[in-house]
C-alpha cells in the first residue's frame, strides 16, 4: 500500500503532481537522520562527521548517475530544472554566434523557453519555434524542419506538463546530430515517470527536479556530457569549485576543481541530495517501469469522464499522467478553488506554458496530474467533487 | 476593511482574481474591492462562493468599487457552475 507512506494524503486528493509530488516517510526520515546524525559541511573538514557528510553527498551523485545511466562526474546538483536549464544556456553560450539559430518548441515550459530566448538575443541568433499538432502535442516533423546547418542547440521537453505528450526525442536527436547541434532535454516531467537512459536517448544535456520525484524541494540535476562540462566555464565562482587559488606575480590565478564540483560552488544542499537519493531508492523499489502505465490508466479514465461531462481535454495520443481541461465560461482558477474547498488539489492557469495556451486559443486550463500513489479512489473523489461544483 | 485593488488583475497563476481574493476570503476580512468591468462578474462569484455579501457597489471612473462583508454561516450560498 503505497499511500500509507504518505501521511499527507490521508485527507486530500492530491492531483497536482506535475507541480510537485508528496514525500514518503522514507525520504522525510532520511533528511531528518542527516541533520540528526551526519550534518557537517562537505569537502572541507577532516574529522569523521565531515567525511561522512561528504560520503553521503558523493554517494547521492552516484545514485543519480545510476538512475539515468550516466557517470557521477557528469551529474551536477542544482536547485531545480529551471536552474539546470539556465546553467545549460550558460554552458552553451560560446557555441552560439550571430546568424546561428536555436530550436525550441511552442509547448515548452517557460523554463525551457526563456533561457534560450535570452541566449539568442544576446548572441544575435534566431529562436526557431517548432509547433504543435491540433491536439497540442509536439509536431516532431515541424521541429525537425526547423533544424538546419546553422542550428547550434535544440532544446525540447521530454514530456509536456500540459498535454502529457511524450516527445519522440530520438527522432529529433537524429536530425540534430546530422548538423552537429547540441540537444538539451527538459526532463522535469519525464524523469519521475519513466526509466531514463541518457545514452539511449542520445541527448547531450538533461535537467530535472528532485521535488517532482518524491524528493525534497531545492535539489535538482543537470546532467551534461563530460566534454561539455570540461570545456565550459563555471557559472558560479567561490568555494569548492576551485582546486587552488594562487597569488602569483600580483595576479589571482585560480585552478578549477574536477567535475562535477567545478559547477557546484559554495555549500550545497546536502540534505536535499540525501533526500533525493532516498527518493530514487523508493522509486526503484516501486519499479520505474510500472509508473507511467499506472498513471496513464488513471489519466485516460479521467479524460474520458471529463469529456462525458462536456469539458474540452487538451492533448491526445501518447498521454502521460497529465490531463488539462477547460470549458468556455468556467474560470479555471475559480473551479480549482472550489475543488480545493472539497479537498481536491488541482492546478489552474497556464501551468508556465502560456505560449502553448495562446496557440491553442485556450484562456487557461485546469490540470489533474497523477503519480504512483494515486488510485481509482482519487479519480472517483475528483469526479464527485467536480459534479458538486459543476451542475 | 481591507482594500484589494484588482484593476491590474490578470489570468496568470498568482495575479488572477481568484488567487488574490481567496487569500483574503479565507481570513474572513471585510473587503473593499476595486475591479474592472471584465472581472466584476467573476469577483462577485468568488465573493458569493466565499460566503460574502456585497453591501455596496459603486461605479467609479473606469472601474467598480465593491464593499463586501462575510455573511452569517446560515446564509452562505452553495452555488455551482452551470453546465
Amino acid at each position: 500500500m503505497v499511500k500509507e507512506d504518505f501521511p499527507i494524503l490521508q485527507d486530500i486528493v492530491y492531483l497536482d503532481n506535475a507541480a510537485t509530488t508528496q514525500k514518503p516517510l522514507q525520504v522525510i526520515e532520511a533528511i531528518r537522520n542527516y541533520y540528526l546524525l551526519h550534518n557537517a559541511n562537505i569537502h572541507r573538514g577532516v574529522y569523521p562527521l565531515a567525511r561522512k557528510s561528504t560520503d553521503l553527498y558523493e554517494e547521492a551523485h552516484r545514485v543519480v548517475a545510476g538512475f539515468i545511466g550516466a557517470r557521477a562526474e557528469e551529474v551536477v546538483f542544482v536547485r531545480n530544472t529551471t536552474e539546470g536549464l539556465n546553467l545549460a544556456s550558460h554552458l552553451l553560450e560560446p557555441l552560439v554566434r550571430a546568424g546561428d539559430n536555436i530550436v525550441v518548441t511552442i509547448s515548452e515550459h517557460h523554463s525551457n523557453l526563456l533561457p534560450w530566448w535570452r541566449l539568442a538575443r544576446r548572441r544575435g541568433a534566431r529562436l526557431r519555434i517548432g509547433m504543435v499538432r491540433e491536439d497540442g502535442s509536439i509536431d516532431e516533423e515541424d521541429v525537425i524542419s526547423k533544424i538546419d546547418e546553422s542550428t547550434r542547440i535544440v532544446a525540447v521537453q521530454h514530456a509536456s506538463n500540459v498535454t502529457g505528450y511524450i516527445t519522440d526525442v530520438r527522432k529529433i536527436v537524429k536530425q540534430a546530430k546530422k548538423v552537429g547541434a547540441v540537444v538539451v532535454l527538459d526532463g522535469a516531467q519525464s524523469v519521475p515517470h519513466v526509466p531514463i537512459d541518457v545514452n539511449g536517448l542520445g541527448v547531450d544535456i538533461l535537467a530535472f527536479s528532485g521535488h517532482k520525484m518524491l524528493g525534497p524541494m531545492g535539489i535538482g540535476v543537470l546532467w551534461a556530457r563530460k566534454e561539455i562540462l570540461e570545456e565550459a566555464e563555471p557559472f558560479l565562482l567561490g568555494g569548492d569549485m576551485i582546486k587552488e587559488v594562487h597569488y602569483t606575480n600580483g595576479e589571482i590565478v585560480p585552478l578549477w576543481n574536477e567535475l562535477p564540483w567545478k559547477f557546484e560552488a559554495g555549500t550545497p544542499n546536502v540534505a536535499g541530495a540525501v533526500g533525493l537519493m532516498e527518493a530514487i531508492r523508493y522509486l526503484e523499489r516501486f519499479g520505474m517501469e510500472k509508473i507511467l502505465p499506472h498513471e496513464k490508466k488513471l489519466a485516460t479514465a479521467t479524460a474520458e469522464g471529463l469529456e462525458d461531462m462536456g469539458f474540452n481535454v487538451i492533448g491526445g495520443e501518447r498521454r502521460g499522467g497529465v490531463v488539462a481541461f477547460w470549458k468556455e465560461d468556467i474560470d479555471p482558477h475559480l473551479l480549482a478553488y472550489r475543488l480545493g474547498q472539497k479537498k481536491v488539489c488541482v492546478r489552474s492557469g497556464y501551468h508556465c506554458a502560456q505560449p502553448l495556451h495562446e496557440v491553442l486559443e485556450v484562456r487557461g486550463s485546469i490540470r489533474a496530474s497523477f503519480y504512483l500513489y494515486n488510485d481509482e479512489d482519487d479519480v472517483e473523489r475528483f469526479f464527485e467533487a467536480l459534479r458538486e461544483v459543476v451542475r | 476593511m481591507i482594500e484589494v485593488d484588482l484593476r491590474r488583475a490578470g489570468s496568470g497563476c498568482m495575479d488572477n482574481p481568484v488567487a488574490v481574493l481567496s487569500a483574503y476570503i479565507e481570513r474572513k476580512l471585510p473587503l473593499k474591492i476595486l475591479v474592472t468591468e471584465e472581472y466584476r462578474p467573476l469577483v462577485k462569484e468568488i465573493l458569493e462562493i466565499g460566503g460574502y455579501t456585497i453591501e455596496r457597489e459603486e461605479k467609479a471612473r473606469g472601474y467598480y468599487i465593491l464593499l463586501a462583508q462575510v455573511k452569517t454561516s446560515s446564509t452562505v450560498a452553495k452555488g455551482a457552475f452551470p453546465l
